[in-house]
């Protein structure tokens, strides 16, 4: 099988340049992602399908070019809030907060939002790039996850828990129970109800992204309340063009982190049904665990923020490519972009990549276009949003709660999201007060529920054999690097302490 | 304009618009009607739920705002519903069955199946059984005669489906335990499909409509349907092929994707009611619909309100009859 299809790619440019419509459509595209993706409770999956009536006017390469426009600058939308109020727009940015708002705190709010902005395009374009040449293979690749392969997935976003501790490693780890045992409220994979009280409200769960916002969020705006800026020292509240822009060309200084956030990324977000909200999750993770100094992650390290937004970004072109090697959609996101494939009578597939790969290319081509476009209309976007820091927290801390009280009615379509919200501002507050992580509870609370599904899904396919794991291969190699990623921090250390002794 | 003006003007416009209402009590619709959508935004559903009302909203010449209000298997967008006003500007699109079987027997729903006209089951899914294109297994006979052995055959359905109902009862009917199938209990119509297609499992049971998007990589080996799909020929139909076992399985659908209004509704404004379902047939029977439904494969059937309640009623019954099956 070849890598890439070159009279294919000749094609594709016929594609590209037949009209100049798709191309208009882009900058539109991305502002609405970018403002969809910054407002909480807004998340790409509503904004896209909002926007999926308007398509039906387009041709189908104008639409797609149009949606994944939308897809692309929500990506990135949701880290904004996440860096300069500790607010993450949408799931796939809770890793962006833990070092993005230390960063803003600190007066490094500039430098935050453009390497913010650097890693979440160069993660898109790699994600793309890399998709452009194995598109052929991630069908087949895809195709071999199963439940138990997802749970490891899962897993290995779950062991974040026992990094976010702070100072407390025993309360760090309570707090993530806290948030696993949250997770299981409502009904249960196998169909119980579990802990809902008889709450009809219950029964899907607490609502994950009001609590999100409420534990991380609001939280530290009560801790907020006391200072008068979020950024203390008057020297460093400034809005400096130029600083964004350093912040942006430091990106490269952080190279490791961002290609391995990247195909972190790329492999997360191309399992169906997992996707960004794991990816910044794993990727942080990972990037902390290999840091020689893991003490200065969650204080404003730029290398946890730069592993957040590559991976969730990058996450978008792995499930654009499970979307286009099998039709299938890898989250909400790629649903709705696959409701629009629909319309224009077009099924993704093995079948459509072999008869249409120029059709396909042109549509990643466009991607990375749009990845770059992001650059500039990301600039000027975070230009506008940076001058939060100089409204005064007493205006600030008000506005931010009503937006995500609203923010919060538009998930739950009631008041189940505000009362949420509310409920888990108060917790998160207190967590935060006695030093029990609340990155670590928000951590048990977005993954509880998928790892247990996915448990069960293997345990009713192994028929209750545990031995059935030796069956499957991909598994095994991904527990043995999970478990040599967990004690290899542990053994370098006990070397380098080794190799003092001796001297 | 000062404050004095600003009140004659309300009020002014007030007692005009009040005289409108009072002098044509039949201009129905005259105003945005809410369409709720008890599940999120994106899904098979809800992409048929929007097509609908906007060729719904030309019709009726008034804006069709569609609101999706997820949760708790559909109840929460269903209760929702139930509880607006039965004037004609509250509708929902919704597969009454399987879900509201759940919502009726174990959520305690203050609703009762009749409490609702379905209008228009628009779009009848069926259940169809499929294994991957690299399976050995070709017919149903083969997979039955997996089936007898213990733990040799896994097998993927959403909990608590008509196919997971369809599934238990054929192997009920056939004298098969349960337990000799790892049967895995998926979330999701997309988990399902994915599974059956990267072979996962060694046969999965999924709503047809909607799965075109797998059909090149897995076989259709039965439908669960009286006839013949003449959109998959292949699979044959379920009682054809347990005949030779002497047995007959009811007939489960899939999943009725409907038109729904209150009953209240037709009972206070059976006017406006005639109005609704006059226009709501002329939106489906028109060609644009039509060619729209065959080019983006979704249902454009018009059944009406009596065989669709027939439809709702009998696989309502037969849910109710064989739920028991899950426990």
């Amino acid at each position: 099988m070849n890598f890439i299809d070159f009279p294919a790619l000749h094609d594709s440019f016929g594609i590209l340049t037949q009209s100049y419509i798709p191309w208009l459509m882009i900058v539109p595209g991305l502002l609405i992602g970018l403002a969809g993706g910054a407002l909480p409770g807004i998340s790409g999956t509503m904004i896209l399908a909002l926007m999926l009536p308007v398509t039906p006017y387009m041709d189908f390469f104008t639409a797609i070019v149009f949606l994944t426009s939308v897809f692309t600058g929500a990506g990135y939308g949701g880290a904004v809030p996440a860096i300069l109020v500790n607010m993450p727009g949408s799931t796939a940015a809770v890793a962006t907060t833990f070092d993005g708002f230390p960063m803003a705190r600190s007066g490094k709010h500039n430098e935050a939002l453009g390497l913010g902005l650097a890693a979440s395009t160069i993660g898109t374009l790699i994600s793309y790039l890399v998709l452009f040449v194995l598109i052929n293979f991630v069908a087949k690749a895809v195709l071999k996850l199963g439940p138990v392969e997802m749970a490891v997935v899962a897993i290995w976003g779950i062991s974040m828990i026992a990094m976010l501790r702070g100072g407390n490693v025993e309360r760090g780890i309570l707090a993530g129970v806290f948030g696993l045992l949250i997770g299981t409220i409502g009904i249960s994979p196998i169909g119980r109800m579990r802990g809902t009280f008889g709450l009809p409200e219950l029964i899907d769960g607490v609502a994950v992204v009001p609590a999100m916002i409420g534990i991380l969020a609001t939280a530290e705006l009560f801790n907020l309340a006391r200072s008068k800026y979020i950024i203390d020292n008057d020297a460093a509240r400034i809005v400096s063009f130029p600083l964004i822009l350093k912040g942006f060309r430091d990106v490269f200084g952080y190279w490791r982190t961002l290609s391995r956030g990247s195909l972190i990324g790329i492999f997360v977000g191309a399992i169906p049904g997992v996707g960004a909200s794991v990816a910044n999750l794993v990727s942080y993770a990972a990037a902390r665990r290999s840091d020689p100094d893991p003490n200065s992650y969650g204080k404003g390290n730029p290398n946890g923020l730069v592993a957040s937004e590559a991976a969730n970004s990058s996450s978008e072109g792995g499930a654009m490519g499970t979307l286009l090697a099998l039709g299938l959609p890898g989250g909400g996101g790629t649903a709705v972009l696959l409701a629009a494939f629909a319309m224009h009578n077009v099924t993704g597939g093995p079948r459509f990549i072999a008869d249409h790969k120029d059709t396909v290319y042109a549509i990643l081509i466009s991607n990375m276009v749009q990845s770059l476009l992001l650059i500039v209309v990301g600039l000027l976007f975070i230009r506008m949003a940076v001058v939060i820091i100089k409204i005064q927290v007493r205006h600030l801390v008000p506005t931010v709660i009503v937006i995500a009280m609203a923010g919060s009615y538009a998930i739950t379509g009631n008041l189940t999201g505000p009362i949420t919200l509310a409920i888990f501002s108060v917790i998160g507050w207190v967590f935060a007060r006695y030093d029990y992580a609340p990155a670590a509870a928000v951590v048990g609370l977005l993954l509880g529920r998928f790892v247990e599904s996915q448990f069960v899904f293997s345990h009713q396919l192994s028929g209750g054999k545990l031995s059935f794991i030796l069956e499957r291969p991909i598994a095994l190699i991904m527990i043995a690097i999970f478990l040599i990623s967990l004690v290899y921090p542990w053994i370098n250390a006990r070397m380098r302490c080794r190799k003092t002794n001796e001297e | 304009m000062n404050l004095r003006n600003i009140m004659l003007a309300t009020i002014t416009s007030v007692l005009t618009f009040g005289s409108t209402v009072a002098v044509s009590q039949d201009a129905y619709p005259d105003h945005t009607i809410e369409m709720t959508g008890p599940y999120s935004a994106g899904g098979g559903t809800d992409r048929l739920a929007r097509f609908t009302a906007s060729a719904l909203s030309d019709e009726l010449g008034v804006p069709i705002n569609v609101v999706n209000r997820p949760g708790g298997g559909l109840f929460t967008g269903t209760l929702y519903f139930f509880n607006q006003a039965p004037d004609g500007y509250n509708i929902m699109f919704t597969p009454p069955t399987p879900y509201m079987v759940n919502h009726i027997e174990n959520m305690g729903a203050p609703y009762k199946i009749d409490d609702f006209i379905y209008v228009n089951a628009q779009e009848v899914a069926q259940s169809l059984l499929m294994v991957s294109e690299t399976s050995e297994l070709q017919t149903l006979e083969d997979i039955i005669a997996g089936l007898r052995e213990p733990g040799k055959l896994s097998a993927g359905v959403i909990a608590g489906s008509g196919e997971h109902i369809s599934l238990l009862l054929m192997m009920k009917t056939l004298g098969i335990p349960a337990e000799n199938l790892r049967l895995v209990t998926f979330d999701g119509g997309g988990p399902t499909r994915t599974a059956l297609a990267g072979a996962q499992i060694d046969f999965g049971m999924v709503a047809g409509q909607g799965s075109e998007v797998i059909f090149d990589q897995v076989r259709k080996i039965a439908v669960f349907a009286d006839e013949i799909n003449p959109d998959w020929p292949e699979a044959v139909p379920v009682n054809e092929a347990l005949a030779q076992f002497d047995v007959e399985i009811p007939i489960l659908d899939s999943s009725v994707r409907s038109m729904v209004v209150r009953r209240e509704f037709k009972e206070q404004y059976p006017e406006r009611y005639e109005t609704f379902v006059a226009a709501y047939r002329r939106a489906v029977e028109s060609p644009e619909f039509q060619q729209a439904a065959e080019d983006g494969k979704f249902g454009a059937v018009w059944n009406g309100p009596e065989v669709s309640q027939e439809i709702v009623e009998r696989n309502f019954n037969l849910l109710l009859e064989h739920s028991a099956i899950l426990e």
